[in-house]
Order: C-alpha cells, then sequence, then structure tokens
C-alpha cells in the first residue's frame, strides 16, 4: 500500500490536463492521433454506502438481516421478480458455495423461508 | 497503492456493524424521486439518485456494490453519453476509493517474455494514442424486461452507454512485454476485490489473436476527460463491439495464459446458449453454452414514453438510438402496424461504426391505442427478430421493441 492519497482532492483530480485533442466526426474505427501533453491526477472519492438498511420484517428476517448485508444492498433482493422455493434455495447455495458468503449452515433454511415470503408479497 | 472503505473491511461487515448509513439508503422513501421503468412481473419502481460521486442524476439499482442506470432521456439528448450520467456496475464491493496517479502501475505478466510494469505516464506518452467511439453495453441490459422473468440485476433498457474512449492499443502494451509463442488467452484483472477475500476474483479474458487485433485499447480518457473513478479510473479496457464484462474496469493486471482460461467469470458466469441471438424457447434451461462475446443490433425510440398521449392525424416526430452491435447500422425502420409494413427512418451522423446512431422518423398516428415499432438491421444484414429473444441468464435482449401511444384530440 502506498502513502495517503493527496490529501483534499475529493472531487479534483479529474481533468485531463490537455489541449482538447479534436473530435473527430465521421472517421471509422481506431485512428492514430499526435499526443498532446497529458497527465491524469489523482482521485479520491466517497462512495455512498447503506450498510444500516434493513430487510421489510418477514418470517425469517433475523437471518438475512445478519447474513445478506454484507456483500451487498438488500435492494439487490428485494427487486427480484417472485422466485419459487427452489429458485430461492438455489439463489442462496450460489451465494454460500460459489460467491463464498460465511453463512452458517443452519441460516440456510430461514433465509430461504424469508426469501420466499418475499415472493408471495 | 489503494485506499479501501474501512467501513468495508470483512470484520466490521461480518460482525453486522452498523456502519452509518449515507446517501439515499438514509432519506426515508417519501423524500425520494422514484421512476417506474415498466418492468413486468417484478417491483418496476426504483429511486433516483445523486448520491454517486462524479455522477449526476442515476436511476438507483443498487447501492453496494454499485448498480446505476442511465436514465432513457440521457440517450435522447445526447448521442455519446456524459460521463456523469455514464451507467455503472460492479459485481464486488471492495472498490478502492483512492487511485494514486504517481504509484498507479499496469502489470504485465505471465507467458511473456519480460514482466513489464507501466505508470500512467507510460501510458500516456510511450504509445501511440488511438480513439473511437464505441458502445459499452452490459450483457444483461434490459434483463428486467424479460418475460418470463429470470433473477439478476434487473435493468430497465439504460445498462449503456456510448463514449469516445481515448488510449492506446492493447497490442503495443502487450508487444512490450512481448507475448510467447504458445500464448491461448490474455486476463484481465482491476483494482476492485471481493468482500469474502475466498471469492472468485472480477477476471475476464480474450483470446490472444482479439487482445492483439489493433482495436482492443486501454482507455484513460472518455469524452475527453479521465474517466469517472466508478467507470473505472484510471484504466479501463475497451472492446468494442464485444459485452462490457470484458471491458474490465480499474485495469491493473494483465496476464498472458498458456492455457484457455477456465477461471469462474469466463466458464461458468455470463454463458449465453449458442444460437442466433443467444434465444431459446422460455423455460429452456439444458443448452449447450458459450461465453457471451459480440453484440448484436439493437434499437430504442427515446422521445416517447410507454403510454404517451399524441396528436392523431398530426405528424408525429419519432427519436430514437440504434447500434449494429459488432458493426455499424445499415438501416433503421419503423412500423406502425405490427411489423405488416415498415418504413425506413432517416439516420444521423456515423460517428464510427461501434457508435450509437441517431434515428428520426415522421408518421402519422390514427386516433386510438397504436404501437410503434423499431427494427435495425447491421451492416452484416443481421436484423433484430420481431419475436423477442429470450435465455435464462437474462442475456442479450435485443428483439424488436415497441413503444404505445395514445393518439386523440390533445398531446
Amino acid at each position: 500500500m502506498m502513502g495517503k492519497v493527496i490529501a483534499g482532492l475529493a472531487g479534483l483530480g479529474l481533468v485531463l490536463i490537455a489541449p482538447a485533442w479534436a473530435a473527430a466526426p465521421g472517421h471509422k474505427g481506431a485512428s492514430a492521433k499526435p499526443a498532446p501533453r497529458l497527465m491524469l491526477r489523482s482521485v479520491s472519492v466517497s462512495l455512498p454506502q447503506d450498510f444500516a438498511s434493513e430487510y421489510p420484517a418477514g418470517n425469517g428476517v433475523d437471518a438475512v438481516n445478519a447474513n445478506c448485508r454484507a456483500c451487498h444492498s438488500t435492494s439487490m433482493v428485494l427487486v427480484q421478480p417472485p422466485l419459487s422455493a427452489e429458485e430461492w434455495h438455489k439463489e442462496v447455495r450460489k451465494m454460500i458455495d460459489v460467491y463464498k458468503a460465511p453463512i452458517p449452515e443452519d441460516q440456510v433454511e430461514p433465509i430461504t423461508r424469508y426469501l420466499v415470503g418475499l415472493s408471495k408479497k | 497503492m489503494v485506499h479501501f472503505n474501512p467501513a468495508l473491511s470483512r470484520r466490521n461487515l461480518l460482525a453486522g456493524a452498523a456502519v452509518g448509513g449515507l446517501g439515499l439508503a438514509a432519506q426515508p422513501l417519501w423524500a425520494q424521486t422514484m421512476v417506474d421503468l415498466g418492468l413486468p412481473g417484478k417491483p418496476s419502481r426504483r429511486p433516483m439518485t445523486k448520491a454517486f460521486p462524479q455522477k449526476g442524476e442515476m436511476i438507483l439499482q443498487r447501492m453496494r456494490p454499485p448498480l446505476l442506470e442511465t436514465p432513457m432521456a440521457v440517450f435522447d439528448r445526447h448521442i455519446l453519453t456524459p460521463n456523469d450520467q455514464f451507467y455503472v456496475r460492479w459485481h464486488w464491493a471492495n472498490i478502492p476509493e483512492s487511485v494514486d496517479a504517481a504509484s498507479f502501475r499496469l502489470k504485465l505478466h505471465g507467458h511473456v517474455e519480460r514482466t513489464v510494469e507501466l505508470t500512467l505516464n507510460d501510458l500516456l506518452h510511450g504509445f501511440e494514442r488511438i480513439e473511437y467511439v464505441a458502445v459499452n453495453q452490459c450483457s444483461g441490459n434490459s434483463r428486467g424486461l424479460f418475460a418470463p422473468s429470470v433473477a439478476g440485476a434487473e435493468w430497465g433498457h439504460g445498462a449503456m452507454g456510448n463514449a469516445r474512449w481515448t488510449g492506446v492499443r492493447l497490442r503495443d502494451v502487450l508487444d512490450r512485454a512481448g507475448v510467447k509463442a504458445g500464448a491461448v488467452d490474455v486476463r484481465f484483472g482491476g483494482l476492485d476485490e471481493a468482500v469474502v477475500g475466498e471469492a472468485p476474483k472480477f477476471l475476464k479474458s480474450l483470446a490472444v489473436d482479439h487482445a492483439r487485433d489493433g482495436e482492443v485499447m486501454i482507455a484513460y480518457a472518455m469524452n475527453g476527460e479521465a474517466l469517472p473513478l466508478l467507470n473505472g479510473f484510471p484504466l479501463r479496457l475497451v472492446v468494442p463491439g464485444w459485452y462490457s464484462t470484458y471491458w474490465v474496469k480499474m485495469l491493473s493486471d494483465i496476464e498472458v495464459l498458456s492455457a484457455r482460461d477456465d477461471n469462474f467469470w469466463m466458464a461458468k458466469a455470463y454463458q449465453v446458449p449458442k444460437t442466433p441471438f443467444g434465444d431459446v424457447p422460455p423455460g429452456t434451461v439444458d443448452f449447450p453454452k458459450e461465453a457471451i462475446s459480440r453484440m448484436v443490433p439493437r434499437s430504442l425510440i427515446t422521445n416517447l414514453v410507454e403510454g404517451q398521449k399524441v396528436m392523431a392525424g398530426a405528424p408525429l416526430m419519432i427519436s430514437g438510438i440504434a447500434m449494429g452491435g459488432d458493426c455499424g447500422v445499415a438501416r433503421v425502420e419503423i412500423s406502425t402496424d405490427g411489423g405488416a409494413t415498415w418504413q425506413i427512418a432517416a439516420l444521423g451522423e456515423d460517428l464510427g461504426p461501434y457508435s450509437l446512431r441517431r434515428f428520426t422518423h415522421k408518421i402519422t398516428m390514427p386516433a386510438g391505442t397504436g404501437r410503434i415499432a423499431c427494427r435495425c438491421t447491421n451492416t452484416k444484414g443481421i436484423s433484430q427478430p420481431l419475436a423477442m429473444n429470450w435465455n435464462p441468464g437474462g442475456y442479450m435482449r435485443a428483439g424488436v421493441e415497441t413503444v404505445t401511444v395514445v393518439a386523440g384530440e390533445k398531446a
């Protein structure tokens, strides 16, 4: 890791220092350009977070709140189309088996139960 | 080299620590402007957000990892999508919030003569510069419109953008390292990391001949400015004509492989049916698959919204955008009779084969409810199918789209 990125540059540092190279409307495919003097500035931003946001009440809500907020927003789940119990179970298994979510096995059933309830609403 | 948000540390996450929510999530729902994406059979409304750095007003699909959709009105106003409204899509939430331009390195290694580390200055000044316009479209753009529905990021049509990309040829950069005989794939990785360390890092590959075709670009600018961080600052792979999954953001690692890349993101994820338009009958699960690759033609009307009231019997100007996919747009046609007859639309300025292209056409709608369809045919002679394509991954939606209008005495 390097030292702290130039402090206070948030929101700045985006400008490519250069005479804006001419737009070339109508040209096709790749084309070579002479190189004006360019440089890129460091960038530092702050991304919005939503760790505090919880799932709506439902049977099994504690399980999803405890296990399904670390890697993604609740909205990822809440905008899904209605899925069957089998389809939701597959999604939960994918999170554990493929994406390595550290979810205890005894949580799979209550998580799936909550998701199935969501689809019935 | 990069700084992660400390709130994202695994310990905090797994402890369920309530890290103060910032931005939209902290707002009560009533304070948010909502947009209805018209998605059938599933939640369709999304909040609008201005909470993301270097971004203007976007449709919030997901805060973390960020999924931000470009509103359709932006495509009506601009053929080159402004950087601050260019859609955003990340797989993993561990995204560096700072990138130091001086210490950043792009590393080339693997099946090469010599490992090379390039600075941004090396890339800006040590290689011939190239520039072209190209559409960047998510493989799952418009997935939310799929009927029957499929799980995934439930996008409307705005998971795409069109930009003028500036950078260097991937081929020239690979030549600096010297690709050895027997190279098969070239694999790309960025600075982003999974929240859970054991999860598969997001890596994508191109066949070595594709990587060396002289068109694939390592871009350091879009629309004449540095890339917004959420679009991949400082470097992004540009693979014109191919879906965005290959356009690796925050590109920092290029590995030449002497065997086919079998990593999860190539071999298991982003698989489509081996059929034209990746189309299979709805409900099909078993079919020969392949990694998604070239884009296919699409067209969308941008100046009318679903259900819009228009004046009956009066001239109505239609405006929209079209793409050829992996080549240029040959023509766009309009039908107001369910595809029985088609009228040729006028095409706007040609910004190159990989760019979006404007189309316009004047029609007159009789009184009542009418449906306006648009169909793009590309320069390879491939036309959008009238019947909507479907596959269980929700990829490559590209059938003819229609807009319903209600023609009456008042617009």
